[in-house]
């Protein structure tokens, strides 16, 4: 099953590459600056959260705030929107999945796709500005981040897959996931630090988002890597893989009905 | 009293037209036989047939006629003592040729042998064309595509054409020592259609006891539905309702079986929601079966599509590229693909445009363009696949037959009669879910027309 959906995925990366290149397109088809606006706008959100949290928190080091907020906000951003998507993956194709004989796969694929192109449009620009803040971001991306960015990659896989094959099924299911994705990142150490949870600092251990959040993070800014807890993930990862693969063939044969 | 078997009508075959029996044609006769026919009104009938009045004697003295029978009997002509024998026989009363050929054929063989100088070489000979006969028929059975094929040119007026005349061909090459094997049937097949025997041999669809239930999952209409299934409305399509501890499904297809030779073009025919669309998608992969076995070994592309793979804020290349690359998966010959669907839809520089711009028809015509462009094995095709305005149309349909022709195998369904006789040679018979005829077109054409609906109502 793994293999043979591996065996799919590059066959026809052309197709879901380009249509999820397509939809970047298609969303920004009537502005002036394009996926410019991806960056920027994430640029936007940083200066006025960093300055307005920034005075809230009382901030000493600003600059180092503006990077620990950039970071994180940005690789919020994208675990958020693939998220909160996913649970309308497959109705937004519902025309095409009762009419086409294409695996269920393609769709999945084609997202993870955009939220990837997404996020690396957005990063681009964002982390351009943060290195002039601290030019060591720059080579601890090069050097340290590879493990925590393919945990967060893959994460950005099969985690929505997961959600979206519970909510297709179970639609109630879908009306929860913007209020819970608002609380996750509400106790997630994304606007403050990981120390301001005082004695709550515990809940970030079952926060599963933040784990993959925070070591990528961690790894741009300081350049730390803690591989054993980063090869741990890896293999969450792998399962949760193999679960969402597993579980996309048992739902895809109902899903012409479900959509 | 003994009925017909089919080894005897292909006795009757050989000594009128000096050809095996089409499968459709043993089939009609044990038929007849079941409902009281015996041997000889099989006979009878046979001689009266346009084959053996219009083309084997016509206008011809019974001298010619006898000759005849023992040729494609013995692969000799009658000697004079039996010539002498036969003629008497005729003058005696109300005998035909028929009953000659009763005599010949059955049974009372041993006392004609005696009396006719009918050697043990000629009953070999006898022998060796049944056995080649019945082995044609078998091998002609294995396809749809064959037995609509091994049929006269023209019946009215009667012309024997190609396919007969290799069937006769075929018997009169069986003598005393040739035993025919199936490599001999089959060079012979070749002459009647260039398509080799073993592409056509080949199943490309192979389904046993296959059922699918359709579930439904909304649950506003739970009352309804629950009424529905407890009867309260009559109806006469649609697969059977069922309502479960907490969900309502339907049975859109139960208890199929069918084997689908490469190459045949499949005709489905039946009223609306009859399943023929749902059998289509199920063949073609996008619904599974919930019971049975399904084998397909064809990629069966289902011409059910009504949008793009990217969004209509994007233009119709994009569209087009977007499908070619899910085709091909790489972009070598992609320009000659858009250029012929620039040419072919007539949007011209729309093309460009976002597809959200262009009117219904110009999408159709933009689909109908994209989905004919590029060849595929085997089609399915659902009738109320669009194609665009009256203008549009016939060049729609030209090339929606260069299309379908170009295919290996074809699922068509449609109302259309014109359409359906026009791609396909068998015709299947959809009632409620269910296989209720499944034959050559003609006839399940008939079927459909003739058929008592109300039957299977739950």
């Amino acid at each position: 099953m793994f293999l043979k959906n591996i065996k799919f995925a590059y066959k026809t990366r052309r197709a879901w590459f380009y249509t999820a290149t397509s939809r970047t397109k298609a969303r920004f088809a009537r502005t002036t600056l394009g996926s410019f606006w991806l960056g920027l706008s994430n640029l936007l959100s940083i200066a006025t959260l960093g300055l307005v949290y920034g005075t809230v928190f009382k901030v000493e080091d600003l600059k180092s705030y503006f990077i620990y907020l950039g970071v994180g906000l940005i690789l919020w951003n994208s675990i958020s929107s693939s998220i909160s998507n996913s649970p309308y993956l497959f109705s937004h194709n519902s025309s095409n999945i009762r009419n086409m004989n294409l695996n269920a796969l393609f769709y999945t694929l084609e997202e993870w796709a955009f939220q990837i192109q997404t996020f690396f449009q957005s990063f681009i620009l964002v982390f351009f500005v943060l290195s002039f803040l601290d030019r060591s971001v720059l080579l601890n991306f090069i050097f340290a981040s590879w493990i925590p960015l393919l945990n967060f990659v893959i994460f950005l896989y099969w985690f929505p897959l997961l959600i979206c094959l519970i909510c297709v099924r179970f639609t109630d299911l879908a009306q929860l996931v913007p209020i819970l994705l608002q609380l996750v990142f509400l106790i997630s150490p994304i606007l403050y630090r990981k120390e301001s949870l005082g004695n709550l600092s515990w809940i970030t251990n079952f926060n599963f988002i933040f784990k993959i959040l925070d070591p990528l993070r961690l790894s741009i800014i300081n350049g730390y890597v803690f591989y054993g807890n980063a090869f741990f993930i890896l293999l969450i990862n792998i399962i949760g893989l193999l679960f969402s693969f597993w579980y996309l063939e048992q739902e895809g044969k109902k899903l012409p009905f479900l959509v | 009293m003994i009925s017909v078997g089919s080894k005897q009508i292909q006795q009757l075959y050989i000594a009128y037209f000096g050809r095996p029996a089409d499968p459709n044609g043993i089939n009609y006769w044990l038929a007849k036989s079941k409902n009281g026919s015996n041997l000889k009104e099989i006979a009878i009938e046979l001689s009266r047939q346009d084959e053996y009045t219009k083309f084997i004697i016509f206008n011809r003295d019974t001298d010619y006629q006898i000759n005849q029978l023992y040729l494609n009997l013995f692969g000799r002509k009658v000697d004079f003592e039996g010539l002498k024998y036969w003629l008497s026989f005729l003058e005696k009363g109300n005998y035909n040729i028929s009953d000659i050929i009763c005599a010949l054929i059955s049974f009372d063989l041993e006392n004609i042998v005696n009396k006719l100088n009918i050697s043990s070489y000629d009953l070999k000979v006898l022998n060796n064309r049944i056995h080649a006969a019945q082995l044609f028929t078998e091998e002609l059975s294995l396809s749809l595509i064959w037995v609509d094929l091994y049929r006269p040119e023209s019946v009215e007026p009667w012309k024997e054409g190609k396919a007969l005349l290799a069937g006769i061909e075929f018997l009169s090459q069986v003598n005393f020592q040739n035993r025919v094997t199936i490599e001999n049937v089959k060079m012979s097949l070749s002459k009647i259609s260039s398509m080799p025997i073993e592409v056509v041999h080949k199943p490309v669809i192979e389904m046993r006891n296959i059922s699918l239930n359709i579930p439904i999952y909304h649950s506003d209409n739970k009352n309804f539905t629950s009424k529905i299934t407890k009867g309260m409305f009559k109806r006469v399509t649609g697969g059977k309702l069922r309502n479960l501890n907490r969900s309502t499904i339907i049975e859109a297809l139960s208890n199929l079986n069918l084997t689908v030779m490469n190459g045949e073009r499949v005709a489905l025919v039946g009223h609306n929601g009859s399943g023929k669309t749902s059998f289509l998608k199920l063949i073609s992969g996008i619904y599974k079966p919930t019971q049975g076995s399904l084998k397909v070994d064809v990629n069966v592309y289902p011409m059910l599509q009504k949008s793009f793979l990217t969004s209509t804020e994007l233009s119709g290349l994009e569209a087009a590229k977007a499908h070619y690359l899910l085709m091909k998966n790489c972009l070598d010959g992609y320009e000659v693909f858009i250029q012929d669907i620039i040419n072919f839809s007539g949007l011209g520089n729309y093309i460009s445009l976002p597809i959200k711009t262009y009117s219904e028809g110009m999408c159709a015509r933009l689909i109908f363009s994209i989905l004919t462009s590029i060849k595929h094995d085997c089609l399915a095709i659902d009738e109320g696949f669009g194609t665009g305005d009256a203008a549009f149309f016939e060049r729609a349909e030209q090339r929606m037959q260069k299309f379908i022709n170009s295919a290996g195998t074809l699922f068509l369904a449609s109302h259309s009669e014109q359409l359906l006789r026009q791609f396909c040679t068998r015709g299947i018979v959809f009632s409620q879910g269910f296989i209720v005829f499944d034959g050559t077109l003609d006839a399940a054409l008939n079927y459909y027309h003739t058929y008592d609906y109300s039957q299977l109502c739950f």
